[in-house]
């Protein structure tokens, strides 16, 4: 079936012929979307323990992280043909997937619930803060980033990592935070243009 | 107001939106060339904080994850973009619904600042709108995004937006009545005389519903909505509240 495929004029999604030349992660894309079996095994092992990871960091509980994990990699492979290089990259497309489905499973009704009484509680909220604060410090292995958050003023990089890797909204880190809702709004914008400023991510 | 709108572009990046600022936000997109430059720079730079977390899957799940790829089918490619015909009713019809849309997108936001809150009812929108990973803002920024109306029995008609091109489409309709816990709202798209499942989705707490669907858009002939028990039905066994020729 992959053969009869039109591969003229699809060169942006063709793999490097065998040679030492790395094979970027749109380029395994593009074969996956081939129904290359083998290059979904490479791909998954590019950004299988990031999109694991991140949703962990998310969500915490191990079971839930792997059957999202799974629903990622397994719609990532379903959905190959439709990645379009223009509108981004394909990690990012791929971890965009991951954490809005973690964000998901985190916002479902009972889970809501639960965190809407958190922030309620003050004691409950200044615990659930700590907490993942401290996850994201020790965790956080790309030297990079971590030194990208560190330029940060406190309050930009206390929004931007409860928003991202805590999955709650501007106005629930708004509330854990005890800071405007304006304020924080324009926290996670300037605070994530300087990340990108100092990453030098480019589109 | 509109410095104001900008300023969501950080939260959107993150996923820290409310549901239905969130969709305010993504109408503004679909119109905004800086914001979508932007959003696309910061999404990558949030994709950086992603792959920063990265961490060793249990050795399991990766044969469980290659398994399941190997008994699931794949989404055919798009059609290669084409410039949509340039024919006065389509363009005439979009802008009409455009006009409309920036109604909605207003009332929406009357509504976010009135409550201030989340309700669950948003929460569900939302979910429905991510599972079937519909970009809503490209489908009603498409060149060829085509508008039919169906009468659901409300004041306003339903209308049900989509583009061929994109092979994604989005119902949106006001006034709806709940269905009660026992039945769901389920949207059908006919191929070649067979209604083919396009989701089930609910009107939330101010009768407004959005369902979104992607995939089985391009060559259907009727969109139609039915009322079903809850968790829908592989086929339609209830009523047809409305249906419209597309």
């Amino acid at each position: 079936m992959t053969d009869n495929l039109p591969l003229a004029g699809r060169g942006r999604l063709r793999a490097a012929p065998a040679s030492d030349a790395p094979i970027t992660l749109e380029g395994l894309l593009g074969d996956v979307a081939r129904g290359d079996q083998a290059a979904f095994a490479q791909l998954y092992d590019r950004v299988g323990g990031q999109v694991y990871g991140l949703v962990r960091r998310v969500l915490r509980d191990p079971a839930q992280s792997e059957e999202i994990t799974q629903e990622v990699l397994l719609e990532v492979w379903r959905t190959a043909s439709r990645f379009d290089r223009a509108r981004g990259s394909a990690q990012s497309w791929i971890m965009t997937m991951a954490h809005r489905r973690a964000v998901d499973r985190v916002r479902s009704e009972q889970a809501a619930r639960d965190r809407q009484e958190r922030v309620a509680t003050r004691d409950g909220a200044e615990a659930a803060f700590d907490v993942v604060a401290e996850d994201v410090e020790i965790r956080l292995e790309r030297q990079q980033v971590r030194q990208a958050l560190g330029n940060l003023t406190e309050l930009q990089r206390e929004a931007i990592e409860l928003a991202y890797y805590g999955g709650y909204t501007y106005r629930e880190v708004a509330e854990l935070l005890d800071a405007p809702l304006g304020t924080v709004k324009t926290r996670l914008r300037d605070g994530l243009i300087r990340l990108r400023d100092t990453i030098g991510v480019t589109t | 107001m509109t410095a104001d709108v900008h300023a969501l572009a950080g939260a959107y990046a993150l996923d820290a939106l409310p549901p239905d600022e969130r969709a305010f936000f993504e109408r503004h997109l679909a119109a905004c060339d800086a914001c979508r430059t932007e959003v696309a720079e910061l999404v990558e730079t949030a994709a950086q904080l992603g792959a920063a977390a990265a961490e060793r899957p249990p050795d399991a799940l990766r044969d469980r994850i290659l398994a399941a790829a190997d008994v699931t089918r794949q989404l055919p490619p798009p059609p290669r973009e084409e410039p949509a015909p340039a024919d006065e009713i389509t363009t005439r019809r979009a802008g009409r619904a455009n006009r409309w849309l920036m109604g909605v997108a207003a009332c929406l936001a009357v509504i976010a600042v009135g409550l201030g809150a989340v309700t669950v009812e948003l929460n569900r929108r939302l979910e429905a709108e991510r599972a079937a990973d519909v970009d809503v803002a490209a489908v009603l920024g498409a060149a060829d995004l085509r508008t039919v109306e169906l009468d659901m029995g409300t004041e306003a008609p339903g209308r049900f937006m989509f583009s061929a091109s994109r092979d994604e489409g989005v119902l949106v309709a006001q006034g709806m009545p709940d269905p009660g816990e026992d039945q769901t709202l389920q949207l059908w798209l006919v191929h070649d005389g067979t209604p083919v499942p396009a989701g089930v989705f609910r009107p939330d707490g101010r009768g407004t519903a959005v369902a979104p669907v992607a995939g089985t858009v391009r060559g259907a002939e009727v969109v139609a909505v039915t009322l079903e028990p809850a968790g829908g039905s592989p086929a339609p066994t209830g009523e047809v509240l409305a249906s419209a020729d597309m």
